[in-house]
């Protein structure tokens, strides 16, 4: 009888064959595809990876990333549970493989160039990204991408920007190593030969070996860990999953190629997924015997959010629809402006205010300051103020209502769920004076500031816009408010209160910044750009919900009231009793500015350029928008930029806390730490020794973590070594010492015994060269005071700020880019510039926009306005222009416009000084400071709303981060050009884009003429 | 994910009782109330298990079971009373758990019978099983509602109350649901009914079984109806239908509705005056579509279809001194757990066959993948329904032939003896290391399995000793049970012998 049964069990085992891939890995020895689940910190995959997801009934995708949260610091754990928040991967940021073996570098160079003009562009690549999503219009397409072509230069604008005793500070990039350590060529990391303490042996990141670090930099692949990466020209479709498919022409040195190191080329989970795969290779002239190693990704939900919250917002629909009833339009306040000097306290006469400016220092020095205040006599009226409510996705959620700078949007999409409260958000205007075809209600120019400043930044605009009619309107984005420090507060005070006038202080000081370091002095934006890319996502997102409660309020001027709201002596507003109808500050039944007709459009420079960048793709009602040396790609800014601040706060967390040998004249060393406390990198003296042990060895320990760092201590003693540790936020140190929320009070000394929680505990031990322990410091050897806290002398040594404590150049640095820009998309233009008016958002359609970058930025680096450019469709990669005998993207790339280092280019001046290319030739040749041009670009598009368009004002030939108040003194007043170039762009309603000359001057024949007494003419 | 066997535990379903329960019978009281006659029946047992396990790595990490032996304890308690035609029951496992002896080692608390804690002492140790009313007219229809254990329907594949003692192994807990039942017997006459036909009706709202903790808060809905022969002696047989809708707890209720249809025959022949035979099989078909399982080829739904199927074939000889078992099952599987068809089958885990290979190696080597998945360095967490993988070692996926063997040399003492072999039905892939092997068949040593189908055999022996106080008539019955068994791994396995011995004392009231 089992004879005969065990053939029938045979039968039903052989029921259910296993699963399968798309083929067998066939035999050979090329390089393989590392996957090691094990690596530290994170797993080494090919990312992005639906590997590295969950499936997920509450995801939009289906999806959710799921990568282990487990990691050394809690404040690693943090972000890691964070990111698994996610519905998918990014549409923008970097694809990276990494391989056993050396790949042939020249193959790639040779098989992916940047040639999208030609139908046949993707005959012969090595590797594809194609979208095999069967319900994405682009279903079967090849990705466009960018294999070291330029789009994405890395190299950063000061190398030696990153903090004390980098031995990397003359390396063009924090992300790739250009150094070769191997000084003995023996191709082994001898002792000496680790100058940056990462325990590899780095070799010059450069292509061809042996060129020029800063010319030649390789950024598609990493030579030290044969990491492939490559990016998508333009972003991908967002909840659209995509297949990585490497060739078997992608090959290693031998020739041999790439492998995958599973006995099938994919993994099987992802095999229905790439079955698409074997209808669309044969487009590419391939079949699935090519294919050496493949693996889907699924881009997440990046502009969902906000078009939800939109939704919930104007029309009390989708998942968020409580919004429209929890938050209703309106000005809840019409706020004092003036005192006793002034008649109507709640309005603020602009010829008073012009005669206050100079003397407030809030026009700076320059030489246009006369023509500003010109403008605001002849066209300005009156400056009001007032404060609506905002939902407010920022609130805090785990500190007791004290600390909102680490939180997110909490929102939920599936249960409709989210962490939202109303959030008083002060404002001001600056009305026009009424003229022949200028009378009340205003349209509304909307202007958003930049990063640390403040909403009075809108009084440079005020003069020309009030000009073309436009009240001109702003408040403070999310932190933000008037840098003032106590010394600045007691001039201001000394000058508007003799006045009585220190209402008007009072209220350009009403603000949404707050102390973040315990000082006691707000930080303006402290928390605008961090180490958080989900809270620095978010500072956009909410400055984006902002715009759209100010939106729906102008929609709803002269319907209802709004309170009128005075300032006590303190500064404090309250209820005067009274009100106005909404918008009709000066009460004469008439709204001031908006309703339900008005023209509504939102200008934004730099940080106010990125969220307009990002408003421009979902909010509804706008007429028309310039976005001003915004950035595509934040992480892209990111890493080059040199903006004080972004980069201490950024990447000064990334590879603190730091540990330094700072030798002293007397030939002592003193040993520190540099933390990073907000926007500042923070020394905090640890102790001293005698002599400086040249050779030896400082290991660092996290007693914590039980994590240690070592390095190498060179002749001059200025070691750096990193280590990874949590620490108490500012917040944090806040309640744990009981410090008063208005900072630290004079003569108080705030501790805790032993620092017990403050941070973790390290100990720094120093050895000669023979290694022999010289020094150990486990306590603090000195009163150190940090964030209000004092960590007394002999009291145990800790981590002052918490950290990641990573190394510039490293894998790492790359992984957190990587990482950084898929969590920053939904709040980075990049997801939304191909929605201006390219693939419009059918809830807004398409939109007006005037783009403008200015060269040589290098706060914003150009290289992401030009990302804004192309992605919008500014700028084709497709067609060759005949102006330039190739596209206009590479033509810009060429001229060095997208990388925009005027000393690293090829362009001189007569005199022989590195210049930068002028794309536009706004002057028309007059070439002021004798830069190179071109036939100009001025790109220009007719959209079904009107036109839209890029312009680069040449405002400096080494570059500068936007345009300046308008200076009559200069041959073309480019400045002036710009301002007003956008003034009539918004007059037109977007309908018409020029190039006029007269705008140098702003002397238009039909503008408006100055008539020098305070009114209009 | 191969394993996450949705369908397997939608089985504890009984409609009306299909074989006589436990080998309890109640202490009686009669009594006289006013208004009528009653009754007031006890019953009862105190049971422990001392157990010595067989250790073996649940992982490529090194992970061991780590529980040489344990000591583990049941009081189970019950009484009803009952008054012209009303019932009123109630049953109770107290101070249920283990309490000597050491936990294992593997992480986690996700195995039910929590071999990682001891429980007997804590308020998980005490289980309500029943508080249930009845009315009954006798003959005619019976209803019933409270708390219940599930009845077992045909061999118990599906719906099992755990109520009845294996070949080998142990039992534990039931499944519990709160039911309204109906059940009547429509042919009849004016004496009464004349075919032991019973159709049954009824509603659950499920407490606990295979897949589902109310206390969880996971909530599952069943409509049960059935069609049952009952006749003993002879044949029985019968099919029920079961429509079961269960939600997850959270933000995302991830439904699940499945359709169960079961059916059995259960037949006794007299081959002889001294010889009879007895053939039972029992067969199971399991659609639907479940969210709390994604897969992903669908991430917005799994489709489940899935079946089962077991026979039990018994001749047993003159005066009942010797029984042949010839005892095989079948439990689908999936060859492609990623398709978006669930087509893994799991028997109910008091389904036993045998003490080695699936109770304790599957047990195990369950327990510890779902350690792995759930390890926050391997991920951010396990997936949706990752802990339908541990079924405590229920047969899945698997055929098994299992010929045995009872002796009975005097009413006290019954010897046993048996033999298993079992195969997968699928590639032998456990998930996490499949899952990190590109989703090639890989074991739970991290070793490639591809091709290899033979999960192992098992030689079991037990000797029991107490049956006849039954017969006796005694009010305490003791019994003891001792079991001991070998099995040899199969390579895919990891190729090993493991031993395992117990022994189980208990006393019946």
């Amino acid at each position: 009888m089992t004879t005969r049964i065990l053939p029938f069990l045979a039968l039903l085992a052989a029921c259910s064959p296993s699963a399968e891939g798309l083929r067998a890995t066939p035999q050979g020895d090329g390089p393989e595809v590392v996957i090691d689940w094990d690596a530290e910190p994170l797993p080494e995959i090919p990312l992005p990876n639906d590997m590295a997801t969950t499936p997920d009934a509450t995801s939009p995708t289906g999806l959710r990333v799921n990568i282990p949260t487990e990691a050394t610091t809690l404040y690693e754990t943090e972000s890691r549970l964070k990111i698994d928040e996610l519905f998918g991967w990014g549409i923008y940021a970097p694809i990276t493989v990494s391989f056993s073996e050396s790949l042939d570098v020249g193959n790639i160079v040779a098989r992916h160039p940047n040639d999208f003009e030609k139908e046949d562009a993707f005959a012969d690549d090595a590797f594809y990204v194609i979208d095999v999503d069967p319900d994405s219009p682009d279903y079967g397409k090849p990705v466009s991408l960018d294999v070291g072509h330029g789009r994405f230069p890395v190299d950063a604008f000061r190398t030696d920007r990153y903090f004390p005793n980098d031995t990397r500070s003359a390396s063009p990039s924090i992300l790739f190593d250009t150094v070769d350590e191997d000084l003995n060529h023996n191709g082994v990391l001898d002792p000496g030969e680790d100058t940056d303490n990462d325990g590899i042996l780095d070799v010059p990141n450069v292509w061809p070996p042996g060129g020029d670090p800063f010319e030649d930099l390789l950024t598609f692949y990493d030579l030290e860990t044969n990491m492939l990466l490559f990016r998508p020209v333009v972003p991908m479709r967002e909840e659209t999953t995509y297949a990585v498919v490497l060739t078997n022409r992608l090959v290693g040195e031998s020739g041999q190629p790439v492998r995958s190191p599973w006995p099938y080329v994919n993994h099987t989970r992802q095999t229905s997924a790439l079955e698409p795969l074997v209808d669309l290779l044969p487009d590419f002239g391939l079949t699935v015997d090519d294919v050496a190693f493949a693996w889907t990704f699924t881009t997440g939900r990046v502009t969902g959010d906000l078009k939800d919250i939109r939704e919930g917002m104007f029309d009390g629909t989708g998942p968020f629809r409580r919004l429209a009833k929890d938050f209703p339009p309106g000005f809840v306040e019409a706020d004092q402006v003036s005192g006793r000097s002034i008649d109507d306290k709640y309005n603020f006469p602009t010829e008073v205010l012009s005669s206050l400016l100079g003397p407030l220092g809030l026009l700076g020095d320059s030489a246009g300051e006369d023509v500003l205040l010109d403008g605001m006599r002849s066209f300005s009226s009156r400056l009001v103020g007032g404060a609506f409510v905002t939902p407010n996705f920022m609130v805090d959620t785990d500190d007791g209502g004290t600390w909102d700078a680490d939180e997110w949007f909490k929102v939920d999409p599936y249960t409709g769920s989210m962490a939202v409260e109303g959030e008083r958000v002060t404002f001001n205007c600056v009305l026009p004076d009424p003229a022949d075809g200028i009378e009340p209600p205003y349209d509304v120019m909307l202007y958003g500031h930049g990063y640390g400043s403040t909403r009075l930044e809108f009084l440079l605009f005020a003069p020309v816009m009030n000009r073309f009619g436009l009240a001109v309107c702003s408040f403070d984005f999310p932190g933000h408010g008037p840098g003032v420090d106590p010394d600045q507060l007691a001039e201001i005070s000394g000058l508007l209160g003799p006045l009585g006038l220190a209402p008007l202080g009072f209220n350009l000081l009403d603000a949404r910044y707050r102390d973040l370091n315990n000082d006691g002095v707000p930080d303006s934006g402290g928390d605008q750009w961090s180490a958080d890319p989900f809270h620095t996502r978010d500072m956009v997102r909410q400055a984006v919900v902002d715009w759209m409660q100010v939106v729906r309020t102008l929609r709803g001027c002269g319907t209802g009231t709004m309170p009128l709201y005075d300032y006590d002596a303190e500064g404090n507003a309250y209820p005067a009793g009274g009100d106005r109808m909404q918008c009709d500050w000066d009460d004469d039944g008439v709204p001031d500015i908006g309703g339900p007709d008005a023209n509504l459009y939102i200008v934004g420079g730099s940080l106010g350029g990125i969220n307009s960048g990002v408003a421009a793709g979902v909010v509804p009602g706008i007429t028309a928008w310039s976005p001003v040396v915004p950035g595509c790609g934040i992480v892209d800014v990111g890493v080059r930029t040199q903006i004080g601040g972004a980069v201490e706060a950024f990447i000064g967390r990334f590879v603190s806390p730091l540990i330094l040998g700072l030798p002293q004249e007397d030939g002592s060393l003193r040993i520190s730490e540099l933390v990073n406390s907000v926007t500042d990198m923070v020394e905090l003296p640890i102790d001293s020794i005698g002599t400086i042990p040249a050779g030896g060895t400082v290991v660092v320990t996290n007693l914590e973590t039980g994590e240690e760092s070592r390095g190498m201590i060179p002749a001059d003693g200025r070691f750096r070594v990193a280590i990874a540790a949590d620490a108490l936020d500012a917040g944090e140190k806040r309640l744990a010492v009981d410090m008063p929320m208005s900072g630290p009070e004079d003569g108080v000394v705030y501790s805790v015994p032993d620092n017990a929680g403050l941070g973790d505990h390290l100990v720094v031990e120093l050895f000669d060269a023979d290694g022999t322990s010289v020094a150990v410091f486990d306590t603090w050897g000195a009163d150190v005071v940090h964030e209000g806290v004092t960590y007394p002398a002999g009291s145990p040594l800790v981590a002052g700020s918490e950290g990641n404590g990573k190394i510039r150049g490293s894998k790492d640095a790359r992984r957190l880019a990587q990482v950084a820009a898929m969590v920053m998309e939904p709040g980075d233009p990049v997801a939304y510039a191909s929605h201006w008016f390219t693939d419009p958002d059918p809830y807004i359609g398409p939109q007006n926009v005037l783009l403008m970058p200015t060269p040589g930025d290098d706060q914003v680096p150009i290289n992401g306005g030009m990302a804004c450019a192309r992605i919008a469709g500014f700028t084709d990669w497709h067609h060759v222009d005949e102006r330039y005998g190739m596209t206009v993207d590479q033509w810009l790339i060429d001229r060095q416009v997208v990388r925009g280092a005027e000393e690293r280019g090829p362009w001189r001046n007569a005199e022989g000084d590195p210049v930068l290319f002028d794309a536009d030739d706004l002057d028309d040749g007059i070439n002021v400071y004798g830069e190179p041009s071109d036939t100009p670009l001025r790109s220009t598009l007719d959209t079904p709303a009107g036109q839209s368009g890029l312009r680069l004002p040449y405002v400096s030939p080494k570059g500068t981060h936007g345009f300046r108040t308008p200076d009559p003194s200069l041959a073309f007043d480019i400045n002036s050009f710009a301002i007003y170039q956008i003034a009539q762009y918004l007059d037109t309603q977007g309908k018409q884009l020029q190039d006029r000359p007269c705008y140098g001057t702003g002397d238009c024949p039909d503008f408006q003429a100055f008539d020098g007494d305070g009114g209009a003419q | 994910m191969s394993a996450l066997l949705l369908g397997v535990a939608l089985g504890m379903i009984g409609p009306a009782a299909a074989e006589e329960p436990a080998p309890t019978a109640p202490h009686t009281i009669e009594a006289t109330f006013a208004g009528g006659d009653g009754s007031v029946s006890t019953w009862g047992h105190l049971r422990h298990i001392l157990s010595r396990y067989p250790d073996f790595a649940v992982d490529a990490e090194g992970t061991m079971v780590g529980q040489p032996w344990s000591i583990d304890q049941r009081l189970r308690v019950g009484a009803d009373l009952r008054y012209t035609g009303v019932r009123l029951a109630t049953e109770w496992d107290l101070v249920t758990g283990q309490i000597a002896g050491e936990t294992w080692d593997i992480p986690g608390d996700v195995d039910e019978r929590h071999r990682e804690a001891y429980l007997a002492g804590t308020p998980r140790g005490q289980i309500p099983r029943r508080l249930s009313l009845g009315v009954a007219i006798p003959g005619l229809l019976d209803l019933e509602m409270g708390l219940v254990p599930a009845t077992t329907w045909g061999l118990g594949i599906l719906a099992n109350g755990g109520d009845r003692l294996p070949l080998f192994g142990r039992v534990d807990r039931g499944d519990r649901m709160i039911r309204g039942r109906f059940s009547f017997l429509p042919v009849r006459n004016a004496a009464g009914p004349t075919a032991p036909l019973v159709l049954t009706l009824g509603f659950d709202r499920v407490v606990e079984d295979d897949t589902l903790r109310m206390a969880y808060g996971q909530t599952a809905y069943h409509v049960i109806g059935s069609v049952l022969w009952r006749d003993p002696e002879h044949v029985s047989g019968g099919f029920f239908y079961t429509y079961r809708t269960q939600t997850e707890p959270g933000d995302a209720p991830r439904p699940t509705t499945v359709h169960a249809l079961d059916g059995f025959v259960d037949a006794h022949v007299a081959l002889s005056d001294a010889w009879r035979l007895r053939v039972a099989a029992e067969a199971v078909l399991l659609t639907g579509r479940t969210e709390r399982v994604l897969t992903y080829a669908d991430t917005t739904g799994t489709k489940i279809l899935s079946g089962g199927a077991a026979l039990e074939v018994e001749v047993t000889g003159p005066g009942d001194w010797t029984t042949f078992h010839l005892r095989s099952g079948w439990a689908s599987a999936s060859g492609d757990p990623d398709r978006g068809v669930l087509k893994d089958f799991t028997f109910d885990r008091n389904y036993k066959v045998g003490l080695i290979l699936f109770d304790q190696l599957m047990g195990g080597i369950e327990a510890g993948t779902y350690a792995l998945l759930d390890d926050r360095a391997e991920s951010g967490g396990p997936p949706d329904g990752a802990e339908l993988l541990v079924s405590e070692g229920s047969v899945r996926r698997a055929t098994y032939l299992f010929p045995a063997v009872t002796v009975r040399p005097s009413d006290w003492m019954d010897i046993q003896l048996g033999y298993i072999g079992a195969w997968s039905n699928g590639p032998i892939a456990q998930p996490f290391y499949t899952f990190r092997n590109g989703g090639s068949p890989t074991n739970h040593l991290d070793q490639p399995t591809d091709g290899q189908r033979y999960m192992g055999s098992e030689l079991d022996l037990s000797i029991g000793l107490g049956r006849g106080a039954a017969t006796a008539g005694w009010i305490f019955r003791p019994s003891i049970w001792f079991q001991g068994g070998v099995a040899f791994t199969g390579e895919a396995m990891g190729g090993e012998t493991l031993a395992m011995f117990q022994t189980t004392a208990r006393v019946d009231w």
